[in-house]
């Protein structure tokens, strides 16, 4: 069986980024997740040159990302770009840049100027307001905050987006599912209580465990444990797997499954996002 | 030095141009968000519509997912006078927003299967079947849990997660989206000559109903626009899914009314023994037949009166064949958004 990194060297385009099948167009959310998978690993290191190189040039110049090379729109995509930078720890103007993007970026129903004078409170509406949205002008979500909090984690001296994280905490713990966990972002409809997915889940706890490793509760471990196998998909279980290789838990079970699942080409659903989830999974973090 | 006088002749020629002066004001004023140019095209659009032949909506019964639902397909698609698909890139857009126990939340597999099985029969050129869930990041997980991949790979056609598939920019048209100059689009949805769009005969709390109009917002790439796709509800969901329908290729429905789901849907409604399949080459028009099924009006029904109005419908006269609609009727309850 060919391994992994051969598929994603394989995938990879000739202009350094990757898209979610191999021969698709690169996409900042697959290429920024390959460069995370294969940031210390030292025969990758042309790969992740070539990736970074991507990157650099299809960044906006309003410092944001779009979701290709030719998509004109900065979004939700920016944090995947300056988690790669962050984690690899360059902060070169690229990161820099993207980092200002993703501080001053304004959510529906947003009404000052900027956020460099941010007051934390624990209003609702401003965890509303002070998190993330998927674009500019929209309302507000739990992956988009969640990715923002984690790519914005190293700004410690930066009041802005330090302020900004706490509302977005406090956000994330508004949306939570009444069951624990995460979904969309949508805890309730209509009177029903909504249940949380593995995918969400995942990733709202990785920004919390970043910030504080006291803010989430054992419900949302078992929403988690729970939807990683009812969802069953690789990105299911490989997130969900990063996060309990964090916390130290078990995940043997899913571990195991994994591994089932991977094809003939060294891939995970044939998917350079998916499988470079997994390796990160297997590493144990971003 | 005379006084001036204006003559009877020109007091009323003035009135009448203020008349239509104020008039235009009026509708400019009222028709503000869609852009008068826009009203006025709609508007001429939809009377042209009066003079086509009648869209036909072919109505089935068919009590369970254990009848030969094949050969119910396969008649209704006669009846229904559908187009020659032989040679032809079609993708089946199914409805699996999410699988949910003791909720009929998905298109039935059974129905799709025998699509598929139909669309071989018939000659298609190249068979796709395709969703993006607005609610799950992996359509693919949701398709396997309900046994549709297995199906699918039986028959060697493929399964395309819309949310993760090629992307490609196209520009919005006829005036729905106006914050938007284009919209992105999966590859599979641009190079299908056709999209088969199969429902689930089912509620919605934020569109009232979920149809084949309705099912069009899985063809938006969730990858681009985050889930659960809410830029589209920002721009208004109504506007939303008639610009989607205006810029994909051809539709045509298949509607899933087997099982149907009332009330609190598209997630946890309950389900509805309804017995009905629906097939038509106007989707407009069969949604507007299946709303009067489920026992709505298709007037309450936003994005439904729109695009009636707006002449997006193929003719202005629905002829049903098969079975009679009002014997497959049934009252369904409403979604709480509309009760």
């Amino acid at each position: 069986m060919t391994s992994a990194l051969d598929f994603l060297r394989t995938s990879q385009d000739t202009s350094g980024g990757w898209g979610y099948h191999p021969g698709h167009f690169p996409v900042t959310e697959a290429t920024a997740a390959v460069l995370l998978a294969l940031r210390d690993q030292t025969q990758a290191a042309d790969l992740v040159e070539s990736g970074l190189e991507w990157l650099r040039s299809t960044q906006h110049d309003d410092g944001g990302w779009g979701y290709v090379a030719d998509d004109e729109e900065s979004g939700w995509q920016t944090a995947w770009a300056v988690l790669a930078f962050s984690k690899m720890q360059i902060y070169d103007e690229y990161y820099r840049r993207g980092v200002e993007w993703l501080i001053n970026v304004k959510p529906l129903g947003y009404r000052g100027d900027d956020f460099s004078n941010l007051s934390e409170t624990q209003d609702t509406s401003d965890a509303i307001v002070n998190s993330w949205p998927w674009y500019p002008g929209e309302a507000t979500w739990v992956e988009p905050t969640s990715l923002a909090i984690l790519a914005l984690v190293n700004e410690k001296n930066n009041q802005a987006a330090v302020t900004r994280s706490k509302h977005a905490v406090n956000y994330l713990q508004q949306r939570r599912c009444p069951g624990g966990g995460w979904n969309v972002g949508n805890p309730v409809m209509f009177d029903s209580a909504l249940l949380g997915h593995a995918p969400q889940t995942a990733l709202a706890l990785l920004a919390l465990l970043a910030l504080d490793s006291g803010l989430y509760e054992e419900r949302d471990l078992e929403t988690l444990r729970y939807d990683m196998f009812i969802d069953g998909s690789p990105l299911a279980l490989g997130l969900g797997c990063l996060v309990l290789r964090q916390l130290g838990s078990d995940c043997t079970d899913a571990a195991n499954r994994i591994l089932s699942m991977q094809k003939e080409n060294g891939s995970w659903s044939n998917n350079c996002y998916h499988t470079a989830v997994v390796l990160m999974s297997e590493r144990g973090n971003l | 030095m005379s006084k001036p006088q204006i003559s009877r002749r020109t007091f009323l020629r003035w009135l009448a141009l203020s008349g239509i002066g104020a008039g235009i004001l009026v509708i400019h004023y009222n028709t503000r968000d869609v852009g008068l140019g826009n009203f006025l095209r709609w508007m001429l659009r939809a009377q042209v519509r009066r003079f086509n032949p009648a869209s036909v909506v072919a109505l089935g019964s068919c009590s369970s997912y254990q009848e030969d639902i094949l050969s119910h397909l396969r008649s209704l698609w006669d009846q229904a006078n559908m187009p020659d698909l032989s040679g032809k890139r079609v993708l089946i857009k199914t409805n699996m927003i999410d699988a949910i126990e003791g909720h009929p939340t998905v298109t039935n597999t059974r129905v799709v299967v025998a699509l598929v099985d139909l669309l071989s029969e018939l000659g298609v050129g190249e068979i796709t079947v395709g969703e993006g869930s607005a609610f799950r990041r992996d359509t693919y997980a949701v398709a396997e849990a309900v046994g549709l991949i297995a199906e699918l790979n039986a028959r060697q056609v493929s399964f395309v997660d819309l949310n993760y598939d090629n992307p490609r920019p196209v520009p919005v048209k006829d005036g729905w989206l106006r914050r938007s100059t284009k919209l992105w689009l999966p590859e599979s949805v641009l190079e299908a000559d056709y999209i088969v769009s199969v429902p689930k005969m089912k509620t919605h709390h934020w569109t009232g109903v979920t149809l084949s109009l309705k099912n069009l917002f899985g063809l938006i790439p969730g990858s681009r626009y985050g889930w659960p796709k809410n830029m589209l509800h920002i721009n208004s969901i109504q506007a939303s899914i008639l610009g989607i329908y205006t810029v994909v290729p051809p539709v045509l429905a298949v509607i899933d009314g087997i099982v149907g789901m009332e009330g609190d849907g598209p997630l946890f409604g309950t389900p509805v023994e309804h017995g009905v399949l629906v097939v038509s080459s106007d989707p407009v028009a069969a949604d507007i037949i299946c709303t009067g099924l489920m026992g709505f009006n298709y007037e309450n029904i936003p994005h439904l009166s729109i695009a009636a109005w707006a002449g997006l419908w193929k003719s202005a006269h629905i002829e049903t064949v098969g079975i009679d609609p009002a014997s497959l009727t049934r009252k369904y309850r409403p979604p709480p958004s509309l009760q």
